[in-house]
Formats: structure tokens, C-alpha cells, sequence
């Protein structure tokens, strides 16, 4: 460990960083720009600059940047000195020139980077008087406002745009005092991680698009430490909310999940909580008089009990967007034998084997381990799509190549443009193996799009080849010599790999068979090296947390039976839109006979506008609750506000009143594995409450003094230790519970993360990593049987001509229910079309554009019904040609709903006429 | 990010016609180039100019087209294209001028020069004459110090401008349109 | 093959020997007068014999700062796998204000430049050069590229050359016009046909430069050097030198002297020969006021240290720097304050935006500097202008561009107080 002495005081540090990184371990203050921990440094802002010595004699020093200085043993710097605090104050001073010093109407303000940094250099007094550059702002879509005017040239925005999240449309252009950073054209950043921008910028040239709308200063923000509802990553938040709306989300720094970093859907998809279609107030339908009527709580509830009393013919349906105590609470109350999942049989045994695999033969990977990795295999996922925030790990994954390179040559890893000019095209290998394009084709070593049974073929080849040092007879057949081939390449990069790791997901739609042989060649490759992970991206935000209650594996499918057998009179349905699993005709057919729909949901879905009982439940935002993500890991994520109107949580309507510690408690007790749920919730007799609001408030008198000169008394939460309020400890000082938002004096930005890590990059200090629910994985080689996966893709159901295999093309806006109802996100849902590639459709005379409709193979539906017959409404064909041949891509949701989960295949017809075989 | 179908549909032709839209010379010329280089993007500034060479400047659709040939990222392209002063971004004139601003011209006389030639165009210092023959663009110092102060027009290097007879300078200079222009300068110069 | 011999006698001129602008020698013209002998006499050694001629000859780099030609090669890693590539860069950009040699020499004596070259590649065991050259250079290119292709013609360039198992092309790379790829690690940026930024040292380009290869750039006139060093060996070039450094340099002068133009002198003639003698003292009606020796970023020098020697350490030891060796004069009716705005405001267009000294530092100084030469400075704007030098100052940027900026402001401060005030107090410029 290098020992260096700063500013007369010596340190001890880690070996390999830099000393700006160091700096920020030891709460030094020094301002800087360009560096960033997740980008590096290049040394272009030149505002973290100290004084360094060469000897022991040298009492002049010289400047040097701290950002680009490895530490090494024996060095003495300063801060503090005057000529590196004139320096400083020099390089802001010019740094400031060009600046419009538009603070008051700036959306950055009172949280703005440069703020902090200008006052941490003491540039106090503007010189220059000369006319200050002006440039065009462009239009850069729904979510990311541009204003270049206040752009210091950072060169972060680039920096993060291109390097690390690989997009390819923003850039740096013209140079000298006139650089301009933007697209070449207007239009929407094509990257599905733009929003990040927003953080990245240490100024107010990219801000919140959305939260302009209804913007807020962030002293005025109440937040709490919540978790990303949006896929399965389960992202760490700062929902952040004023007058009961919630304003933004930003991120919320978690080491091994998303770093500093989330998606836009992720980002911008919150907007649902305000949605015009959010439920307000309890309903009932009146069958008899044909009216419905709003009731009081007491009603409600009362009205829930009544229906409930005969568990016979009681059904209820859980949900994978809810959380474990809402779910938990709805099993409790009308017994686990009634209690089924929203997923169809496919998808069930897919988690199911999903859970049984992290139990008994390889816990999940977390993604900073995924961005450590040297080989990436990616199987029938496109996670860009689906559980985004894994793509960008992936992404610096392919850079680790040229990272141990640059090693070589003893350049550090954190020398960002020396690493990139070592590296050049050199990539840690990603394989893809998929039945079409993926959005990390760009970075791919090999891309194998073909058909599913040939997706399969090749794993198992490569399963064969891994568990067998002698792979057998060659098969001479000449798409078994390619397969071979393929096969092989793939095996040598992770045999040689340090760390393989293998990518991929479930999703409707995808064969279950290509699913289960990923799970094999994971558990192969594991067997041969420990170090090797596997990250498995599952549907939706709590799908894991469902699977694990329904321990009886009761699915949706089942239901959909029970339904048309009509043997349910009551239905619960909690947070879950059935008319994404089944076409609406069918599905009013199914509920038309059903008594009593009750729904708790939070938002007026096709489902809710069946209920006879209607309960407005909270959004995430406005509740408490625990997630499992993808990796099997439990977070709770801390209420933000308080729910308005008759809104409350969905566990309050079910168990009006039971305290939510115990509900905790109870749900702990279920499973060994959630054992220590309890722990994720600090105890309720801390000594510190900590708050919502930020100290910097407009103070209570001040904040509702436009409704109200009186104060308002804050509302309490007696669920948790957290205030709705300023009152109790601001930030982290209380380190046994997570922040509710990120500041320090002097730190207003989102950099102020610095003050709180543990040591440079470290966790939030404080913070609940969150509980892994199966972190032991018991490595039995034995597990690994050959019956939990096949040769073969289960084929079409009769062998008649032309049938296509349907798989869903996913898409990260459309896909996601709650926020792809979000306007902005809308915006950006790519039309429904059918896709098939050039050569498919010129053998079926099809051409590009278009109407075509599509009906499905004679199959034998689980109702056991045909579904042969079901119309179609008519789609344009689009042509991609890194489409299989024999497959056919649908919307996922369209696909979701036509097939009712079931494996389908289909076949195409012009519109207007009718499809024969 | 492209997301319904007309887009993508507009977006094919488009492509198909900003490949038209480069001559068969032009593509023949880049595609030797980039056979030359690692990497596409290693031929961004030798391609620019290629195109630049058969069209006195760069149009925004001759560099999407550009980008699109070299299968590059127009937001890459563009980058490096305004980077540089000799890419033009703007239409210019037939006839380039580039009177020198280096520091030795400067000591010889050469704002006054370069006044009298804006003049006698009747453009500010990096416009275009109305005729659209003409361009005005002053380079920073020309490597030609010992003959200041010095121009280059239409790649000729002009030396000694100071003092010389504006019929010297036509000895020179084989243009018409030059020549009507220097005599305009005479004009005003007198 | 037709090879003359050696010649016995070494060249007084060894740099201009082949120089004519006129029409430059064909290639057998210049093997005539013994071109290529000294590549030839590379070739018969192997390289490190050639790289310790080189440091012995304590050959220093003409591209500004001197540095030692032999140690920069020297840190090239050994070549362990032929096929890998290596590069040899030309840095003819020549876009340092007041510099004009290097387009002399190429359009002069092309094959010099190549012969110069192909020493280099041997001795580094570089297989593919660029020249990269100056946009407004068309005369010099289209010499170069005749000349290469004479070269190529005759096995001299291309694939086992002379029949040995050296390989070798060259091409050239023409510039789209910035001072920036001047410094050799924008220049190889631009080389890969990026944005010329700078990459910051280490890792130099020698180890890890021109697409991620081991790279030399050295400066045009470098090369010339070479042919005959390896011909007439390191004792015979020191001792061409009339001060501490060695061989001769290619001098120039512009501004109001009699004779502007460019000559190969010792290294080490006094400014005052130079100035004096072969640019033929100021024009008539003229005073020298000051000059500044190596470019134009470079520190101003006054009349008095006329009698230095005109080479590296000399030059550095009274405040300023050889830089290129063109002396740029100043007499006394220009304005010395014009003349820095005019070099300021230079540096601030070609920054290249990376750095915020250099990008804010300069435009603030050249609208500082042209309010006072429009008289409506202030003498506060002083103050200013010497911190903005505090902050560009060497170390304190990411490149060298604009330390080099700040050496005419810095001097100029110094030296024309005076006018600075004058034009403050009477709020006009006293030479209009
Ligand atoms: C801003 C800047 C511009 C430069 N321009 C040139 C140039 O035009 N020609 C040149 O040979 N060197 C130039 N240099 C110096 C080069 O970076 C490099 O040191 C030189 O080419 C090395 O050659 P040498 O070792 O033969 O001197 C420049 C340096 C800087 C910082
Ligand atoms: S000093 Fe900085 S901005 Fe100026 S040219 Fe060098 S790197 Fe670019
Ligand atoms: S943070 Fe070190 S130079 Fe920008």
C-alpha cells in the first residue's frame, strides 16, 4: 500500500489508482469536471489540479492534475497550497466565460455540479467582459431538454454517450471555444440510456425533460431510497415528489446493480404514478340498480370482507409487478390453494427451474461482476430490450480486453483515452446466439441468428463439448459441420476465459427447451470453473418474489381453464391487467360469468374497469414493499409520499390491520430463504428517524405558503423510521439505514455521492445492499441432469407447409405495463408490425409494408379450445434480414396475448384474404 | 430511433438515394481509400475530402451520403468534418482566396490587403461574392514568410503582394473572373 | 546497378546539397550526386548500429523542442514480430506562424526526405510511413508523390528493399488544415481520422502510438539530417556545429529586412550573423525593435542579445527557444501589441477545444489584447492577462499549444511594458 503525504498529513491508499480517486476516498475536497468514476479521467477540464513535489527539498512544486497522477509510494502533494488554489480559481474563472449565468431559470440550480465546483474554487468575481459564444439548442426527443448555452465542455456527455453506452449520435462537433455537443441532426437520442445524460452533466446543458414538466427545486423534493419497478434488475432509485406528484426519479448509486446508471424506461417510466388513469377512490358495481358507487374506506373494506366470507369458488390472481407483501397478503387472505400467479405454465416452470437452479446449483451473478468479465455468451435474450441496464453492463465488459492490454504497457485501467487508444477494435468476445438482431450486435465477436432447434443444437453441441474433452464423432451433415464450428469458437473463448459468463432471459414466447439448455451449459461451465456467472433476466420486476410464494406453482393457465370450466364466482386480482395474457373478446367472455371481480390496482386497466369491486391501491412510490430481482435478490424499497385519496397500499386493503413489521415478520416465515427479511427494514426503535425532505427545504412555514400560511402538519408513517418531513437525520449520518436522498454541505449534485461512498466506488455508505435470497448455490456437479433439458424444440403441432415459428421481438418501451402508459415513453413505442426477412417473404409473395394477417396453427389450446379461428387484426409486414428463416417476429405483448402462452406457430396472408394452408 | 414503419420505409429510400447521391468517381476514390485502413473510421478525413475535391464543399446530404457509404455514423463524420478548417461546411465560390494572416504577412501589410479585397467584393471575411464566384478566406501563416505578404489562390501561391503592380499579379493568376476583380482592386487600391 | 560511389569529400551544405526549387532532382539525378548512399550504407548495418550512429551524433529534433533524435528512437520496443506494424510519421505541417524551412527542403529536395525516411524505418524497423503534410502544400505533394513513386518504381520503397529483407511504403496523408496536428499525438489522431486532440504521455507514441502501434514522428528537416550522418559518421556532423550543438540547421528570417529567406548555417550562428549578415540587415527606414527567434511561439528578444548563438541551450538560457529556427523581426513602426493579438488570436482559433486553459484561457486574452489595441483596455485587463498566463502556462494545459501562446504575451508584457500603458492611458494605439 503506497503511503503519500497531502497537504503535510500522510495517507495510506490503495495501490493502482489515481489521486483524484483518492482524494474522494478520503473526503478531500477537490473539484474536478471531466473525470468521473464510472468514465475515468482524460484530464481535459484541468480543474483538479494540485501542486506536486518532486523531492523532499522541492518547496515549489508543480501543477499537476490529480486526476491523471497514479499514486505511487512516497509522493507529496498539496490542496491546499495558494499557487494550485490560484490555479484552480484561474481555470473555473475561464471555464466560466462563456457560461450564460442563467441560474434562476436553470433546472440545474440548487443541485448544479458547476454551482459546487465554482464555490469549492473560489471564483467569486466575473472579469471577463468580452461577448459571451452562443449556440442553437436542438430537439433531442421526449426526454432530455438541451440547452448548450451553459455547456463548459466536460466532454462527459460524449464520454458517456459514446464510450460507455456505446451510443453512436451525440457527439462533440466544430472545436476550439465553439465546441457544440449534440447530434448531428435534431431528433431523438437513439440511446435506450440517454437519460443518464441528465446526471452526467455537471451543468444544465442536458436536464429532465419530463421533470420540466412539472419541475420542482430539489430542495422542495421529498425522496426515499426505492427500487426500480420496471424490469427485473431491480435498479436502485430516488423517486423524489412534491404536492403529491411524483416529480422524477434519479439514480441511486448500488455497487453491484446499477452503478451509476439506469435506463430510460427506468428513468422516465415513473410518469405512471401521475396518470390521469390513476384509481382514486373505492368503487362498486350495482348490478341491480346498474350504478356503481364510491364508498368510504370503512365500506370498502367492509364490502371486501363480505365477498370474501365464502372461500369457495374463490380465485385470486397475484402479481408479478407487486410486491412480496402485497402478494403475500392476498395469499394469506384467501389461503395458497386458491392463490395463482400471473404467468403462464411456460413461463412458471421456467422460474420455477430458475429458482431451483440458484437453490441447488449456481447463485446468480451480480452485474459489476458481468462488467469484470472476459466472455460473454448471450442466448435468446435481448436484454437491451428487456432488463436494459444488463446491456450496459455487458458493454463494459467488451472493454476488459483492452483494459488488460493497456496493463501490458503499465497503463491504469482508469486512463480513459490512453486505454481506448491501446485498445482500438480489440473486444473481450461477446457471443450472441439469438433467433435475430440484438441491440449489442454492434459489439458482437459472433452472431448467430438462426432457428430456434438450430439455437439448440448449438448449445447442446457446446454443453457436449464442455463436459466432454473429447466431443465424439464429428457429425459430417453439413449444418452439423457449421454448428460445429460455431461451437467450437464459442468453447475456446470460455475455456480460455478467466470469467465466462452466460446472459440470458425468460420471456413469453421463447421455447422453453432453448431456455433450460442455457441453464445446462451455465451449470456446465460452472462445474469447470467457479468464477464462471450467469445472469438470467426474468419478466418483471417481482416475477422472482411471485414464483417463490407460489410454491405450488398454481399459473395463470390454470385459470384461464377454471375460468372457462366456470368454476370461480369470486376473483381477486391484485396490480395485474389480465388482458395482456388473453384477447379482449376472450377475456369478457371468461369474466362475463363471473360474479364478484374485485381489483386492486393503481391504475384504471381493461381488468379494472370489470370489477365489481374496485380498490385503489398505491404505486411503489407510495408504499413500502419488497421486490426480489433477477438475481434473487430481496430489496425493499422506502415509500416516497404518502398516498392521496383513498389510495393505499394493496397489504392495508387486505389486512386492514395488521402492523407492516409483521407482515414482514409473517412473510418471513413462509420460506427458509426469506428468512431475514426482517433485516432489510431498520427496527422501528431506532434511535434516529431519518428524513425525507432535505434540510434545505423551503422550511414547513415556507413550502405550503402558497395554499397556506398555516403549516401543515407533515404526515407520519408509522411503517417506517422515515419522516415525511425534514426532522431527523439528513442524508446518511445515521449509517444504519439507506438515505433517503444524497447531500452534503457544499455537494448539492448528485456528485455529492462521493462524500458518502466507502472509499472511492464504494457502496452508499449505509445502504442495504439488499438480502440474497440464495447466495449459497450448492455447486453439486450431480444436479446437473440430463433430463431438464432436450434435443428438440417441440415442433409445429401438424406437419403442414409454410407454418412459422412466432417469437416475440421485445421492445424497451413498449413492453413494460406501467410505463409504457407514460407519454413520453409512448412516444417512443415502435408501431406493431410482423417481421420476417426478405427471403421468407418473398417466398410467400409478401413484400415490405405490407397488411398482413396471421392465424395459427390447428393447436390444441390448454382451454382445449382451437384458437385456429381467431381473427386477426391486419399488421404491415416489415422486412429484417437477420431474421431467421422460418420465424416470424410479433410484437411481444401482441404475441403474449394471442397465444395465451403457448408455443405458437403461425401462418402469414395478405390481408383480405384468407390464410390456407 | 426509428419507430414505425413509414420511418423505417423513408429512412430505406432516403439511403438509397444519398447513395446515388456520390458519383460512381467519388465512391471508386473512397473505396480504395478504404481498403487502406483498419478501421472505416480511419478514412473520415481523406474521404471528406475526396468528396470535397468534386464539389468545392461538403453539403449536408453529401455527407450523410459519405456517411452512409462508409457504413460510419454520420454523427462521427460530421464530428470530424467541422473539426478541421479546410472541410467546408458552407457552399463557396468557384474561386478560393486565401490571402495569408500569418504574423510576418501581417507585418508586411496584409490587413490592409485583405481590406481592399473585401472591398472590392463587397463580402465580410469568409463570405462569398454575390456573383458566388468568389471566396474570401484567410489562412493562418502560409509557410512562404520570406516572400510576404502572400495569398493563395486556386492552390497558386500569390507572393510578394505587397507594392506589386496589380498587372504583375495577373501574370500570375489565369482567371477571368480574377482578373476582373483585380482590376476592381486596382481600382480601389489607387 | 548504378550506383555512384561514395562520395570522399562530405558535403559543406549537407541539408541543401540536392536543393533546387526550380526543378528538384529525378531520382537518378539524385543518386548521381550520391542520393540513397547514405540509406545504403544504413542498410549494410543492422539497426542498432544505425540508432547508436544517430545518438552519437547528438542529432536533436528540428520540430521545435529538441529533443534528441537517438533517445526518441531508442524507446521504441524491439521488434519481436516483424509482421506486426510499425509506424514512421513525417511532420510536415508546418503550420507554426513565421516557419517556412520544411516546405523549402520538400519542395526543394524531395528524395532527401525519403532517403531520410527510409534511415529512420531501418533503424526503428518501421514497415508503412506517412508524410503528413500541410494542406496548402500542393507544390511539395506533388514532388513528394513523384518522388515516392520513382522510389516505389525502383524497389526502394515497397517489399524487400534493395533486395533485403526490409519492407517499407510510404504514403502521404495531406492535412484538412490545423495547427494542432502539429503535435505529434493530435497528428496521430488525425492520421487515424479522428479529431486532432492530443493523447496524453505516457504511453509515448513510440510504444503505443498510430493505431495502437509503436510510432516515430519526427519533424521534416530531422530527416535531412540523416543520409549524411550515417554516411559521414557522428564525429564529422558535431563538427559542423559552431556552437554545442551539432550539424547545421536551416535558419530563416521574415519581417522588414532586406532579405527575407532561409539558409543552412552551423547550428549555432549568432542571431546577430543571421539577422545581420545574410538577411541583410532591416530594411531601409526601419529599426529592429525586437524578434522573436523560433517561431511564433516563441519569447520576443531584444537588439541586445543579438550575439547569442542560435542553438537550443543557448537560446533557452536568456528566456526564449529555438523553436524552428525562422526568426520572425519586428521593427519599430508595427505595433508590438498587433503583433502579439495577431499570434494570440491565432493560438486561440487553432486550440482544439480539449483543455479549458487553452479553449477560454486565449479567446479571453485575445479580446483583452484587442481592447487595448483598439484603445478601450484598462489597466486592470494586465493583471488579467498575467493570469491568464499563470494558467496556460506550461504544465498547466494538456498540450503545448498553448504554453506556446503564452510566450509572445508573456515576453511581450515584459519587454513593451511601455506600449501596453501607452495604449491603456491614451486609449488608442500610438502606432496608428
Ligand atoms: C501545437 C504544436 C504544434 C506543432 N507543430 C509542429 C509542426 O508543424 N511540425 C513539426 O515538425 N513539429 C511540430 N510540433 C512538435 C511535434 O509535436 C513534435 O515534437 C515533433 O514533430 C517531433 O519531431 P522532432 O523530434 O524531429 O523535432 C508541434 C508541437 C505543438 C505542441
Ligand atoms: S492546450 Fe488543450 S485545448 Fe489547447 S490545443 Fe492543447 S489540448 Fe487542445
Ligand atoms: S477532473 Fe482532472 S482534469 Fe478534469
Amino acid at each position: 500500500m503506497p503511503e503519500i503525504s497531502i497537504d503535510g498529513k500522510t495517507y495510506q491508499v490503495a495501490a493502482g489508482k489515481n489521486l483524484l480517486q483518492v482524494c474522494q476516498g478520503l473526503k478531500l475536497q477537490l473539484p474536478y469536471f471531466c473525470w468521473h468514476p464510472a468514465l475515468d479521467s482524460v484530464g481535459s477540464c484541468r480543474q483538479c489540479a494540485v501542486l506536486m513535489f518532486q523531492n523532499d527539498e522541492d518547496t515549489r512544486g508543480r501543477i499537476t492534475m490529480a486526476c491523471m497522477t497514479g499514486v505511487t509510494d512516497g509522493q507529496r502533494f498539496s490542496i491546499q497550497a495558494n499557487s494550485a488554489q490560484k490555479f484552480r480559481q484561474l481555470c473555473i474563472e475561464a471555464t466560466m466565460t462563456g457560461h450564460p449565468h442563467d441560474c434562476p431559470v436553470c433546472e440545474e440550480a440548487g443541485e448544479c455540479h458547476l454551482q459546487d465546483m465554482t464555490l469549492i474554487s473560489g471564483h467569486i468575481e466575473r472579469r471577463f467582459q468580452g461577448p459571451k459564444r452562443t449556440h442553437k439548442n436542438q430537439y433531442l426527443g421526449p426526454f432530455i431538454n438541451h440547452e448548450m448555452n451553459r455547456c463548459i465542455a466536460c466532454y462527459r456527455c460524449v464520454r458517456y454517450y459514446r464510450d460507455y453506452s456505446g451510443g453512436t449520435d451525440l457527439n462533440v462537433f466544430a472545436s476550439r471555444n465553439n465546441v457544440f455537443f449534440g447530434r448531428a441532426q435534431e431528433g431523438v437520442l437513439e440511446s435506450e440510456f440517454s437519460g443518464n445524460l441528465v446526471e452526467v452533466c455537471p451543468t444544465g446543458v442536458f436536464t429532465d425533460r419530463t421533470y420540466s414538466q412539472h419541475y420542482s427545486r430539489k430542495w422542495d423534493l421529498q425522496s426515499a431510497p426505492a427500487v426500480c419497478v420496471h424490469c427485473s434488475v431491480g435498479c436502485n432509485i430516488f423517486p423524489a415528489e412534491r404536492d403529491g406528484i411524483l416529480r422524477r426519479v434519479t439514480n441511486r448509486y448500488h455497487p453491484d446493480i446499477n452503478g451509476y446508471f439506469l435506463c430510460d424506461r427506468g428513468r422516465f417510466g415513473y410518469d405512471f404514478v401521475n396518470h390521469g388513469k390513476r384509481t382514486e377512490h373505492a368503487w362498486q358495481r350495482n348490478n341491480s340498480k346498474q350504478t356503481t358507487e364510491q364508498l368510504n374506506a370503512q365500506q370498502a373494506q367492509d364490502s371486501l370482507s363480505a365477498y370474501l366470507e365464502n372461500t369457495e369458488q374463490l380465485l385470486a390472481i397475484g402479481s408479478s409487478r407487486s410486491s412480496l407483501e402485497n402478494n403475500f397478503c392476498l395469499q394469506s387472505l384467501v389461503g395458497a390453494e386458491n392463490f395463482y400467479s400471473d404467468n403462464s405454465t411456460e413461463l412458471e416452470t421456467q422460474l420455477q427451474r430458475l429458482l431451483s437452479h440458484y437453490r441447488d446449483t449456481q447463485p446468480s451473478s451480480d452485474l459489476k461482476s458481468l462488467e469484470t468479465s472476459d466472455t460473454v455468451l448471450m442466448i435468446g435474450a435481448d436484454v437491451t430490450q428487456s432488463a436494459p441496464r444488463i446491456a450496459l453492463s455487458i458493454r463494459q465488459m467488451i472493454k476488459n480486453a483492452g483494459i488488460a492490454k493497456a496493463a501490458t504497457i503499465g497503463v491504469a485501467y482508469w486512463s480513459a483515452a490512453e486505454v481506448q487508444n491501446i485498445r482500438q477494435d480489440l473486444k473481450s468476445p461477446l457471443h450472441i446466439i439469438s433467433s435475430h438482431s440484438t441491440r449489442l450486435d454492434d459489439v458482437a465477436c459472433s452472431i448467430d441468428n438462426s432457428h430456434p432447434q438450430q439455437q439448440l443444437d448449438l448449445i447442446n453441441k457446446i454443453c457436449s463439448m464442455l463436459s466432454d474433452d473429447n466431443p465424439g464423432a464429428v457429425d459430417s451433415r453439413p449444418d452439423q459441420i457449421s454448428i460445429t464450428d460455431k461451437a467450437t469458437a464459442i468453447c475456446q473463448h470460455l475455456l480460455q476465459a478467466e470469467k465466462p459468463f452466460i446472459v440470458t432471459g425468460i420471456h413469453t414466447g421463447q421455447p422453453v427447451e432453448l431456455f433450460l439448455a442455457s441453464l445446462k451449459l451455465s451449470a456446465i461451465l460452472y462445474r469447470r470453473n467457479k468464477h464462471a456467472g450467469l445472469i438470467c433476466a426474468v419478466p418483471w420486476v417481482n416475477s422472482l418474489g411471485l414464483a417463490l410464494l407460489n410454491d405450488r406453482q398454481q399459473h395463470f393457465d390454470t385459470v384461464l381453464q377454471r375460468l372457462e370450466q366456470r368454476t370461480v364466482k369470486t376473483l381477486v386480482i391484485l396490480e395485474t391487467d389480465l388482458y395482456r395474457y388473453c384477447p379482449a373478446k376472450k377475456m369478457n367472455q371468461l369474466l362475463a360469468d363471473v360474479a364478484n371481480i374485485i381489483v386492486l390496482d393503481h391504475l384504471i386497466t381493461p381488468t379494472a374497469e370489470q370489477a365489481d369491486l374496485l380498490l385503489p391501491s398505491a404505486s411503489f412510490a407510495e408504499q413500502h414493499g419488497s421486490w426480489v430481482n433477477y438475481e434473487g435478490r430481496a430489496q425493499n424499497s422506502v415509500k416516497c409520499f404518502s398516498p392521496a385519496q383513498q389510495r393505499r397500499p394493496a397489504y392495508r386493503w387486505l389486512t386492514a390491520n395488521t402492523p407492516f413489521h409483521s407482515i414482514v415478520n409473517d412473510l418471513s416465515g413462509i420460506a427458509e430463504c426469506l428468512n431475514e427479511l426482517p433485516s432489510l427494514y431498520p427496527s422501528q426503535s431506532a434511535d434516529f428517524h431519518s428524513a425525507r425532505k432535505t434540510v434545505r427545504e423551503s422550511g414547513r412555514s415556507a413550502l405550503h405558503s402558497y395554499i397556506d400560511i398555516k403549516d401543515i402538519q407533515p404526515n407520519s408513517d408509522p411503517e417506517s423510521n422515515y419522516q415525511h418531513s425534514q426532522e431527523g437525520v439528513a442524508s446518511n449520518l445515521d449509517d444504519s439505514q439507506s438515505p433517503a436522498y444524497i447531500w452534503s454541505p457544499g455537494w448539492n449534485s448528485s456528485e455529492s455521492l462521493n462524500q458518502f461512498q466507502d472509499g472511492e466506488s464504494g457502496a452508499i455508505q449505509g445502504a442495504q445492499p439488499g438480502l440474497l435470497l440464495f447466495s449459497k448455490g450448492q455447486t453439486d456437479s450431480s444436479l446437473v441432469t440430463a433430463d431438464q433439458s432436450s434435443d428438440s424444440i417441440k415442433g409445429p403441432p401438424a406437419e403442414s407447409k409454410n407454418l412459422l415459428r412466432a417469437l416475440p421481438y421485445q421492445h424497451i418501451f413498449a413492453d413494460e405495463e406501467l410505463s409504457s402508459c407514460v407519454t413520453s415513453i409512448s412516444q417512443l413505442c415502435p408501431r406493431d408490425t410482423i417481421k420476417i426477412n426478405a427471403a421468407q417473404a418473398s417466398y410467400l409473395d409478401l413484400v415490405s409494408g405490407q397488411l398482413v394477417t396471421y392465424s395459427f396453427a390447428d393447436t390444441a389450446h390448454s382451454l382445449g379450445e382451437s384458437i385456429q379461428a381467431q381473427s386477426t387484426a391486419a399488421l404491415p409486414l416489415s422486412i429484417d434480414d437477420s431474421i431467421a428463416t422460418g420465424v416470424v417476429l410479433l410484437p411481444a405483448l401482441l404475441l403474449q396475448r394471442a397465444a395465451m402462452g403457448d408455443d405458437c406457430w403461425l401462418r402469414l396472408a395478405v390481408a383480405g384474404e384468407r390464410a390456407d394452408g | 430511433m426509428t419507430n414505425n414503419l413509414e420511418d423505417q420505409q423513408q429512412i430505406q429510400t432516403d439511403k438509397q438515394q444519398l447513395q446515388q447521391l456520390l458519383s460512381v468517381q467519388e465512391k471508386n476514390e473512397i473505396d480504395q481509400l478504404l481498403a487502406h485502413y483498419p478501421q472505416p473510421g480511419g478514412a473520415c478525413i481523406d474521404a471528406l475530402a475526396i468528396v470535397q475535391k468534386y464539389r468545392g464543399w461538403v453539403s449536408d446530404q453529401a455527407i450523410a451520403a459519405l456517411a452512409e457509404h462508409m457504413g460510419i455514423s454520420l454523427s462521427e463524420l460530421e464530428s470530424v468534418a467541422t473539426f478541421y478548417n479546410l472541410i467546408f461546411r458552407l457552399p463557396v465560390g468557384r474561386v478560393l482566396m486565401h490571402p495569408c494572416n500569418g504574423i510576418s504577412c501581417q507585418l508586411l501589410g496584409y490587413k490592409k490587403i485583405q481590406r481592399q479585397l473585401l472591398c472590392a467584393l463587397q463580402i465580410k471575411e469568409g463570405e462569398t461574392s454575390a456573383d458566388g464566384q468568389i471566396t474570401l478566406i484567410s489562412l493562418p501563416c502560409l509557410g512562404a514568410c520570406d516572400k510576404a505578404p502572400v495569398m493563395l489562390v486556386r492552390e497558386a501561391m500569390v507572393n510578394g503582394l505587397e507594392g506589386t503592380s496589380s498587372e504583375s499579379l495577373l501574370v500570375n493568376l489565369h482567371c477571368s473572373e480574377l482578373e476582373l476583380l483585380l482590376k476592381q482592386f486596382k481600382e480601389s487600391a489607387l | 546497378m548504378n550506383i555512384t560511389q561514395a562520395p570522399t569529400l562530405p558535403p559543406t551544405l549537407p541539408l541543401t546539397q540536392h536543393l533546387n526549387l526550380q526543378q528538384p532532382l529525378d531520382l537518378p539525378a539524385y543518386r548521381q550526386q550520391g542520393g540513397y548512399l547514405g540509406f545504403n550504407a544504413a542498410l549494410e548495418q543492422n539497426s542498432t548500429a544505425v540508432l547508436q550512429i544517430i545518438k552519437d551524433s547528438n542529432l536533436r529534433g528540428r520540430g521545435g523542442a529538441g529533443f534528441p533524435t537517438g533517445m526518441k528512437w531508442s524507446f521504441v520496443p524491439a521488434a519481436t514480430d516483424t509482421s506486426e506494424a510499425r509506424y514512421l510519421v513525417a511532420n510536415a505541417d508546418e503550420m507554426e506562424p513565421g516557419a517556412f524551412k520544411d516546405r523549402w527542403l520538400m519542395e526543394g529536395s524531395p528524395h532527401q526526405l525519403i532517403e531520410g525516411m527510409l534511415i529512420a524505418a531501418h533503424t526503428i524497423c518501421a514497415n508503412v510511413g506517412y508524410i503528413f503534410l500541410r494542406n496548402e502544400y500542393t507544390v511539395a505533394a506533388k514532388r513528394l508523390q513523384q518522388a515516392i513513386d520513382e522510389c516505389r518504381s525502383a524497389g526502394l520503397l515497397g517489399k524487400n528493399i534493395q533486395g533485403s529483407s526490409m519492407s517499407f511504403d510510404l504514403h502521404i496523408h495531406t492535412s484538412a488544415g490545423r495547427y494542432i496536428c502539429g503535435e505529434e499525438t493530435a497528428l496521430i489522431n488525425a492520421l487515424e481520422g479522428k479529431r486532432a486532440i492530443p493523447r496524453a504521455k505516457p504511453p509515448f507514441p513510440q510504444v503505443a502510438g498510430l493505431w495502437g502501434k509503436p510510432t516515430i514522428v519526427n519533424n521534416v528537416e530531422t530527416f535531412y539530417n540523416l543520409p549524411n550522418i550515417v554516411l559521414f559518421g557522428a564525429k564529422w556532423y558535431q563538427s559542423l556545429g559552431a556552437h554545442e550543438d551539432a550539424g547545421t540547421k536551416i535558419y530563416g528570417v521574415s519581417g522588414r529586412v532586406k532579405h527575407p529567406g532561409l539558409w543552412e548555417l552551423p547550428m549555432g550562428t549568432s542571431l546577430r550573423e543571421i539577422i545581420e549578415q545574410h538577411a541583410g540587415g532591416m530594411s531601409d527606414g526601419y529599426q529592429l525593435r525586437a524578434y522573436q527567434p523560433g517561431g511564433g511561439s516563441t519569447d520576443f528578444l531584444l537588439p541586445e542579445h543579438l550575439d547569442t548563438p542560435m542553438d537550443y541551450n543557448s537560446i533557452g538560457a536568456i528566456g526564449s527557444r529555438m523553436g524552428t529556427g525562422t526568426v520572425i523581426v519586428l521593427d519599430d513602426k508595427n505595433c508590438p501589441i498587433d503583433m502579439i493579438l495577431n499570434l494570440v488570436s491565432f493560438f486561440a482559433q487553432e486550440s482544439c477545444g480539449w483543455c479549458t486553459p487553452c479553449r477560454e484561457g486565449l479567446p479571453s486574452a485575445s479580446y483583452l489584447l484587442a481592447q487595448i489595441e483598439d484603445g478601450r483596455g484598462k489597466m486592470s485587463d494586465l493583471d488579467y492577462l498575467q493570469d491568464i498566463l499563470q494558467l496556460v502556462s506550461f504544465g498547466n494545459t494538456f498540450c503545448a499549444l498553448a504554453p506556446g501562446a503564452a510566450e509572445p504575451l508573456q515576453s511581450g508584457l515584459k519587454f513593451f511594458k511601455r506600449e501596453f500603458e501607452q495604449h491603456i492611458e491614451q486609449q488608442c494605439c500610438p502606432y496608428k
